[in-house]
C-alpha cells in the first residue's frame, strides 16, 4: 500500500518535507471525507515513527469519523478509531481513496 | 503444590484487557478504566493454576517497542532485563490488524509467547469471527481464545502458559523488510554478532532493526559499549536512511511499519479472519461518536451529562448523609450522658466525632459521586472528553495527555491529585508535563468535595447541583489560565503532538461499577479512619493544651462567681480565650492580619492550615475549632448550622472561603508526589507558593468585592 500511494500519481514528498503536492490536501481539511488515502506526512522523524506504528503511513486509508471541517480530527484506521489534534492532522496529507 | 513460581508477563495494546486479566487471575483491584493510560507502572500479583504458583506482572499498554512513549520504555525493558518465563500478549480480537503490530515485535525479539485472543464476544457480535488454530499455525505461536471479565478461556491459556514455560527454544521470527532494509541487516548484524554489542540482552537482527528505526535508547546504549563500532553501525544506518528518502522520500520506521502491516494482512487473509458484516460499516460506537464528539452537540451534552451527575449524586444522597448524621447526632448524645465531664469526653465529642465523623458523614455523596464516574469511565466517554478537551488544551499550552491526569485528580469532582500526578508520566515534553504537574492540584479531589457541599450547602442551598457545575468549570478555568501564565514564563516552550487510540463504548458491567465505587469509598473511609482521625485528636489537642494558667483560670472563676447571671457568656470568652491561647489557636491568629483580607478569621486559619496534612481535615479541625468555641462544647450544634447563623461568614465570605480551599497549596502527599515526579523540591514548594496565591488572590478579591456590593 505504501508503494502504491508513493508510485500512483506524482513523486511524493514524505515525513521532513515542506513542500506539499498537488491534489493532497491536510487530513484537518478533509473530515467532511468519506474514505482517504495518507500520501505523506511531514513532521519530526519520531512523529512520523510513531504514526506509522499507529497505522498512520503514506498509503494507509483512513476513514474520517468526525464532521465537516474541523481542526482536530476522529479517523478509523486498521479497525480503531485515533484521535489526532490539529497539529498533526494538519501534517498529514491526504487524497480521496 | 510445586514450590517454583513461574514468571509470566501481560502485555498488550492499551485498552485490549491485560488489566482485567491481570485482576481475575491475581483476584487483586486493580484500577480498569476504558481509556489508554490507566497502567503506567507495572504491577505484580500471585496466582495459583494446576498446583503450579505463578508470579503474574501487568505491563503498561503498548503500540511497538520502540522507545516513543515511558510505557513503551517500562514493557521493553522489563521484557528484556527480567526475562519473564512467558510472555502473554493480549489481543483484542475487536482489532486484530492493529494488536498484531506489537505481536510481530514480540516475535521478533524471540520471547516465548502466548496469545490470548480477548473480547472474542465481542468480536462474534460484530460478525468478526477468527479462526484461531490457522492464526496460531502461521504465527507459529499458541493462540487462545479468553474474555477476561467473564474469566472464559482463562484456565486453557494458563495451561498453554505452563505448556510454553517448559519449552528450551524460542527462535525470533524472521519478517522481510524490501531489498534495502533487508541489505541493511545484512551489514550491521555480523558486526553487532562479531563486536558482541548487546547481544547477550537482545537478538543481533533486533538490535540492527531498532537503529534502523532511530531509537534514541538503542543507540546510546550501542554507543556506551562500543563507540568505534556504534559509529561504523550508525553510519551503515545512516546511510540507508539517506538513500530511503532519496528513493523513497521516506525513513526507514516508516517502512519497516509498512512491511509490518502486509505482513499481518496476509496473514488475516489467509482464511483468519471471515466478517459476517460489511467491512466498512459503522458500528454503534461509530455512530454515538458522531453524536457525542460533534463541534456543537458534543460540548452541550458534556455540559449536561456533568449537570446530570451532579444531579444525580445530590438527590440520590440526601437520605442517606441526614441518616448518617442523626447516627453521628444519637451517637454524640449517647456519649453525652454516658461519660463524666473531662479530657476524654471533651475528646470524643469535639475530636472524633465533630471531626472525623464530620468527615465520614460525606461517605453517601462520595459514594454516589464516584458510581456516577465509574459508569462514565467504564463505558468510554471519559476518553472522549479527552478528545473534545484537546484542542483548548493546546491554546493554554497543555497536550491532550494532560486531560487524563486533570479528571483523574478531580476534573469531574471527586478525583485525587496524587495518582493524577502520576499520570502526568505519559507527556513526553518535559516543560507540558511540568505545567500540567503544577495545575493538576487545582482540581476538586475528593478530599475537597465535603467542603463544596458543606459551603454549598450552607450558603446557596436552593441550586446545588448548579453551583457545583460553576465550581467545576470555574476550577478548570483557573487551572487552565495558570497552565497558560506558566507556559508563557517558567515553562516557555513549543506545543507536542497529540494523537490517542479511542477505546470503543462498552456496557459497564455491575460489578465493575460496584467495585470501582466500594474501591474509592473504602479509600476515602480508610483516610477518615486513620490519618483524618489522628489528625482531628492532634488537633483537639493542640486547641485544648496548654491549659490556662492557674492565675488566669482562677480570674475566669472569680468572674464566674461575680456574675451568675452572665455565667453564659463568660464561658463563651474562656472557651474562646483557651482556642486562642492554645499552639493552634496562636497559629490561627498570627495569619489573621493578612488572611483578614479574605475574610478568614482565626479558627478558619487552624483548619487551612491543618488542610495542608490533608484537605479532608479542613472540615474536621473547622467542626472542632467552632466545637471549642461553643459555650458547651458537648452540645455543639452542626457545623452547617454554625456557620449559617455566625455573623461573620456572609455568603462572601463563603464563597471566598470555598475559592481557597478549592485552589491553596495541594496537600503533603500530592507535594511529596510533585517532588518525585519533577525530580526536585522545588518544584514542589513553587506547587504549594504558586497555588497558594493565586487561591488567596482569588478569595481576597471575592470576599472584598462583597463588601463593596453589601
Amino acid at each position: 500500500m505504501f508503494f502504491h500511494c508513493l508510485f500512483g500519481g506524482r513523486r511524493q514528498r514524505g515525513c521532513g518535507q515542506p513542500a506539499a503536492q498537488a491534489g493532497a490536501q491536510p487530513l484537518s481539511e478533509c473530515c467532511g471525507c468519506r474514505r482517504v488515502r495518507v500520501c505523506r506526512i511531514n513532521g519530526d522523524r519520531n512523529a512520523c515513527g510513531r504514526m506509522a506504528s499507529l497505522g498512520v503511513l503514506p498509503g494507509a486509508v483512513l476513514e474520517p469519523l468526525c464532521h465537516g471541517r474541523r481542526r482536530q480530527c476522529m479517523v478509523k484506521v486498521n479497525g480503531g478509531t485515533l484521535s489526532i489534534d490539529e497539529l498533526t492532522a494538519a501534517s498529514i496529507f491526504v487524497e480521496p481513496a | 503444590m510445586n514450590d517454583k513460581s513461574f514468571h509470566i508477563a501481560l502485555a498488550g495494546n492499551p485498552n485490549a484487557g491485560k488489566t482485567t486479566l491481570f485482576n481475575h487471575l491475581t483476584g487483586s483491584r486493580q484500577h480498569v478504566g476504558n481509556y489508554p493510560g490507566v497502567t503506567v507502572e507495572k504491577k505484580e500479583g500471585l496466582c495459583t493454576h494446576r498446583e503450579q504458583r505463578l508470579r503474574v506482572v501487568d505491563l503498561p499498554g503498548t503500540y511497538s517497542l520502540t522507545a516513543y512513549s515511558v510505557e513503551e520504555l517500562v514493557a521493553r525493558d522489563y521484557l528484556v532485563n527480567e526475562r519473564p518465563e512467558v510472555v502473554v500478549n493480549i489481543v483484542d480480537a475487536v482489532n486484530l490488524e492493529r494488536n498484531l503490530y506489537l505481536t510481530c515485535q514480540f516475535l521478533e525479539l524471540g520471547v516465548p509467547l502466548v496469545i490470548a485472543l480477548n473480547m472474542v464476544d465481542a468480536a462474534e457480535k460484530r460478525g468478526i469471527s477468527i479462526n484461531t488454530a490457522e492464526l496460531s499455525r502461521l504465527l507459529g505461536v499458541p493462540v487462545l481464545p479468553i474474555v477476561a471479565r467473564s474469566g472464559r478461556g482463562v484456565p486453557e491459556l494458563l495451561d498453554t502458559v505452563l505448556a510454553v514455560s517448559q519449552e528450551k527454544d524460542h527462535p525470533p521470527t524472521l519478517l522481510r523488510y524490501g531489498s534495502d532494509i533487508d541489505l541493511a541487516l545484512r551489514d550491521l548484524v555480523p558486526l553487532l554478532e562479531e563486536g558482541r554489542l548487546l547481544t547477550a540482552l537482545y537478538p543481533a537482527r533486533w538490535i540492527a532493526l531498532k537503529m534502523l528505526e532511530n531509537d534514541e535508547q538503542i543507540i546510546s546504549q550501542v554507543m556506551r559499549a562500543d563507540a568505534t563500532l556504534g559509529r561504523q553501525l550508525i553510519s551503515r544506518s545512516e546511510s540507508l536512511t539517506q538513500h530511503l528518502r532519496n528513493t523513497l522520500d521516506a525513513y526507514p520506521e516508516a517502512v519497516i511499519a509498512d512491511h509490518r502491516y502486509g505482513f499481518i494482512k496476509s496473514i488475516l487473509r489467509q482464511g483468519v479472519v471471515a466478517r459476517t458484516f460489511d467491512e466498512d460499516r459503522l458500528y454503534a460506537s461509530d455512530r454515538i461518536d458522531k453524536v457525542v464528539t460533534h463541534r456543537l452537540l458534543g460540548p452541550l451534552i458534556m455540559a449536561a451529562i456533568l449537570f446530570a451527575l451532579y444531579s444525580f449524586t445530590f438527590n440520590w444522597s440526601s437520605f442517606f448523609v441526614e441518616l448518617l448524621a442523626g447516627l453521628f447526632e444519637a451517637f454524640g448524645g449517647a456519649m453525652q450522658t454516658l461519660l463524666p465531664d473531662g479530657p476524654l469526653k471533651s475528646m470524643l465529642i469535639a475530636g472524633v466525632i465533630d471531626g472525623a465523623g464530620g468527615v465520614l458523614g460525606f461517605v453517601p455523596i462520595i459514594m454516589f459521586m464516584f458510581f456516577g464516574i465509574a459508569v462514565l469511565e467504564d463505558s468510554g466517554y471519559l476518553a472522549r472528553v479527552a478528545f473534545m478537551m484537546d484542542r483548548i488544551f493546546h491554546f493554554f499550552g497543555l497536550h491532550g495527555s494532560s486531560v487524563m491526569p486533570f479528571i483523574i485528580s478531580g476534573g469531574i469532582a471527586g478525583g485525587c491529585a496524587v495518582p493524577g500526578v502520576f499520570a502526568a508520566r505519559t507527556l513526553r515534553s518535559p516543560k507540558e508535563r511540568m505545567a500540567t504537574l503544577l495545575t493538576v492540584p487545582f482540581m476538586n479531589c475528593g478530599a475537597k468535595l465535603p467542603v463544596l457541599t458543606l459551603i454549598i450547602g450552607a450558603f446557596f442551598a436552593e441550586h446545588q447541583a448548579g453551583y457545583m457545575v460553576l465550581a467545576t468549570l470555574f476550577t478548570w478555568l483557573t487551572a487552565l489560565l495558570a497552565a497558560k501564565f506558566l507556559r508563557l514564563t517558567v515553562l516557555k516552550g513549543e506545543s507536542t503532538p497529540f494523537v490517542m487510540e479511542l477505546p470503543p463504548y462498552r456496557f459497564p458491567t455491575v460489578r465493575g461499577l460496584l467495585t470501582h465505587t466500594w474501591e474509592r469509598t473504602w479509600q476515602y473511609m480508610k483516610k477518615a479512619a486513620t490519618v483524618i482521625l489522628g489528625i482531628s485528636i492532634l488537633l483537639w489537642a493542640m486547641m485544648t493544651y496548654p491549659g490556662l494558667p492557674a492565675d488566669k483560670a482562677g480570674e475566669f472563676a472569680a468572674l464566674r462567681q461575680q456574675a451568675a447571671q452572665n455565667v453564659k457568656d463568660i464561658d463563651q470568652l474562656e472557651a474562646e480565650a483557651k482556642l486562642r491561647h492554645s499552639a493552634a489557636g496562636r497559629i490561627g491568629i498570627a495569619l489573621e492580619p493578612v488572611s483578614r483580607w479574605a475574610g478568614f478569621d482565626w479558627r478558619t486559619n487552624i483548619a487551612l492550615v491543618g488542610g495542608f496534612a490533608a484537605k479532608e481535615v479542613i472540615l474536621s479541625t473547622l467542626g472542632t475549632a467552632y466545637s471549642l468555641g461553643e459555650t458547651d462544647p458537648n452540645d455543639a450544634a452542626p457545623l452547617k448550622e454554625r456557620l449559617k447563623t455566625d455573623p461573620r461568614w456572609t455568603p462572601a465570605a463563603a464563597l471566598a472561603f470555598l475559592v481557597f480551599v478549592m485552589f491553596y497549596a495541594p496537600c503533603f502527599v500530592t507535594a511529596v508526589a510533585i517532588a518525585k515526579e519533577s525530580g526536585s523540591w522545588k518544584w514542589a514548594a513553587f506547587s504549594i507558593g504558586f497555588n497558594t496565591l493565586v487561591a488567596f488572590t482569588l478569595a481576597v478579591l471575592i470576599f472584598q468585592a462583597g463588601l463593596l456590593f453589601r
